[in-house]
């Protein structure tokens, strides 16, 4: 598939823009589950005499077989991989149609989210890029399955050209697609699907969020200078709706100072970060945007919580926000901080040991069983395995589970120049989602 | 209650009984529903399905209502069995009990071969030979869908 960089507008690429289609949602509404339906009769008509050819086919095979209902053929239809549903598109228009419908996209995503618990694991081909090599950005997955298997196959599902330098930024999977943000563009993809959706922002800081009410992304930037904040007194941001088909609107919204450490995380509607308010080093806080109401406040937080950009891990534990406290590079106990309760500022805080030393490790979050996960910050120079490590915090056991296909094949590595180490950034709960931005 | 009250006779398309405990019976939302009516007497026609297949539905809903009562310990033993269950029917039987769990509205049954249609048929063809579907798409139209998922098709 082609795709292409441009800098200077907003653009699609991957995925071209599509007309939509109108679409008869009776289609899916069979309400009568009694009684002989239309092609159920030709279904009795056909068992009556089996030998009957069906003409407009002229086989033997179709004739023998019955005609699916509609709904039931769009319940087959959201049990199909993305990759097999986007090819299963030209079977018929009627196909077509219903794959598109936002009623079908709203059933497979929560078909995926119940059903097909995944990972993605973001990487680059390094800072310093060997031979001619352009910078990349690998974007793999796999599923979690398999709860006891010791290896996983990651496939790759995107490389997307990048720009050199950019590296180790977070990769957050928000509703389906993961979003990074690098030098005033926040580029936005679904793995899925192989959309890219890059648009320029007016600050450094951009974090995408989700909107689970109206089902609206929206992304937020902080516009004014960390510099001159001082002489403002407040803080101008820029919350930039995705209206889809790459339309974009953008509003303005203020804030009582804060210098940001962290970068967000988007948890059932609300976009969270790290920072220190009101200057640097300064009180340590939770910068909280409520994506639906774009109202930005903030949530006074124990002093462990907000450390550094690099020592301080936010993750979504049990539904809540978390962080963990001060750490050494190996460590083999640590603090969980969880925000109890939003209004209230109600912070309570977890110690967890753990069976084994963990070294230069950060956590992504957690699985859908609830288990802590543990991964490295960066994909080593050498090929080596990548390993990833399981916390069960009931039990208290840890295990170790293998990743294939994270830049550990040698003529991988030498096809794209991979150079010095490079980060790693993985989203530990990724729904496929077969929507376009 | 007396032991004929327990039991329920299913008759299928073809005039094939069915004696079966009505706790088995009921998983069926439509039988329920016959049932909560008064609607039937003890005999319930299913003028839909045919013996064959009625047979197999039978033989899920007792193994789903015996389980079902004994609780989470044996949902993985409860998982193997349904995957031998689909395993080895054919593409006609499958589409039969899609049907079947489709029109006695058993939800589970109804994941469970919608599931395994979708494992099973991997080509455009073999949906359009088997869902019985007409490609009513121009070869241009056909050929510009292809086109903008081309990344669907390098396998």
């Amino acid at each position: 598939m082609k795709r292409e960089d441009d800098d200077e507008k907003d653009m699609f690429c991957g995925s071209r823009k599509l007309d939509p289609i109108p679409l008869d949602l009776k289609i899916f509404s069979f309400p009568a589950r009694f009684g002989i339906k239309p092609h159920q009769k030709k279904r009795k008509e056909r068992d009556g005499n089996d030998s009957e050819v069906d003409e407009k086919k002229g086989t033997s095979q179709s004739c023998k077989l019955p005609l699916i209902p509609l709904d039931v053929e769009a319940e087959i239809l959201s049990r199909l991989p993305v990759k097999s549903l986007m090819k299963f598109r030209c079977v018929s228009k009627m196909w077509s149609s219903i794959i598109r419908s936002q009623r079908f996209v709203d059933s497979y995503y929560a078909l995926s989210s119940a059903t097909r618990s995944r990972f993605t694991i973001a990487f680059g081909n390094g800072l310093f890029i060997k031979g001619d090599g352009m910078p990349y950005r690998f974007i793999s997955s796999s599923s979690h399955e398999g709860e006891e298997s010791s290896s996983l196959v990651a496939n790759l599902d995107m490389k997307i050209p990048s720009v050199r330098f950019d590296i180790g930024s977070n990769c957050p999977s928000v509703h389906g697609f993961l979003s990074y943000c690098s030098r005033h563009r926040l580029t936005i993809c679904n793995p899925s699907t192989g959309q890219v959706f890059t648009f320029p922002c007016k600050g450094p800081h951009t974090s995408l969020g989700y909107d689970p009410v109206d089902g609206q992304f929206k992304a937020l930037t902080l516009v004014s200078a960390i510099d001159d904040q001082l002489d403002s007194g407040y803080l101008v941001h820029e919350v930039i709706r995705l209206g889809g088909e790459g339309r974009l609107s953008r509003n303005e919204v203020t804030s009582p100072l804060y210098y940001p450490v962290t970068s967000g995380l988007c948890i059932n509607g609300c976009l969270y970060y790290g920072a220190w308010a009101p200057r640097w080093r300064s009180n340590p806080v939770v910068v909280c945007f409520d994506v639906r109401s774009e109202r930005l406040s903030l949530i006074k937080a124990p002093k462990d919580v907000v450390v550094s950009h690099s020592n301080s891990i936010f993750i979504e534990y049990k539904g809540k926000l978390a962080s963990f406290g001060r750490r050494t590079w190996s460590f083999s106990r640590f603090d969980l901080w969880i925000l109890e309760d939003v209004m209230t500022h109600d912070w309570s805080k977890q110690t967890f040991e753990l069976p084994l030393t963990l070294v230069n490790m950060t956590s992504p979050g957690t699985n859908k069983a609830g288990e802590i996960i543990f991964a490295p910050k960066e994909l080593s120079c050498k090929v080596q395995p990548f390993y990833i490590f399981y916390y069960n915090v009931e039990r208290k056991s840890i295990r170790r589970v293998r990743i294939h296909g994270i830049g550990d094949d040698q003529g991988f590595r030498h096809r794209y120049g991979f150079g010095k180490a490079c980060c790693v950034s993985m989203s530990p709960q990724h729904v496929e989602s077969i929507a376009s931005l | 209650m007396s032991k004929s009250e327990k039991k329920i006779v299913l008759k299928s398309l073809d005039n094939e009984a069915f004696e079966v405990e009505k706790a088995v019976a009921l998983q069926s939302q439509t039988i329920w529903v016959m049932c909560e009516d008064k609607c039937v007497g003890n005999e319930i026609p299913l003028e839909n399905v045919t013996g064959q297949i009625l047979a197999k539905v039978i033989d899920y809903c007792k193994k789903h209502a015996v389980v079902d009562g004994d609780g989470d310990e044996s949902s993985e033993e409860l998982k193997n069995w349904d995957t031998e269950f689909t395993k080895n029917m054919d593409q006609s039987t499958l589409f039969n009990m899609i049907l079947a769990a489709n029109y006695l509205n058993i939800k589970s049954l109804l994941n469970l071969t919608c599931q395994a249609v979708a494992d099973k048929t991997k080509t455009i063809d073999e949906f359009h030979t088997f869902l019985n579907i007409e490609n009513n798409f121009t070869p241009e139209e056909e050929a510009q869908i292809c086109q903008e998922n081309l990344w669907a098709f390098d396998d």
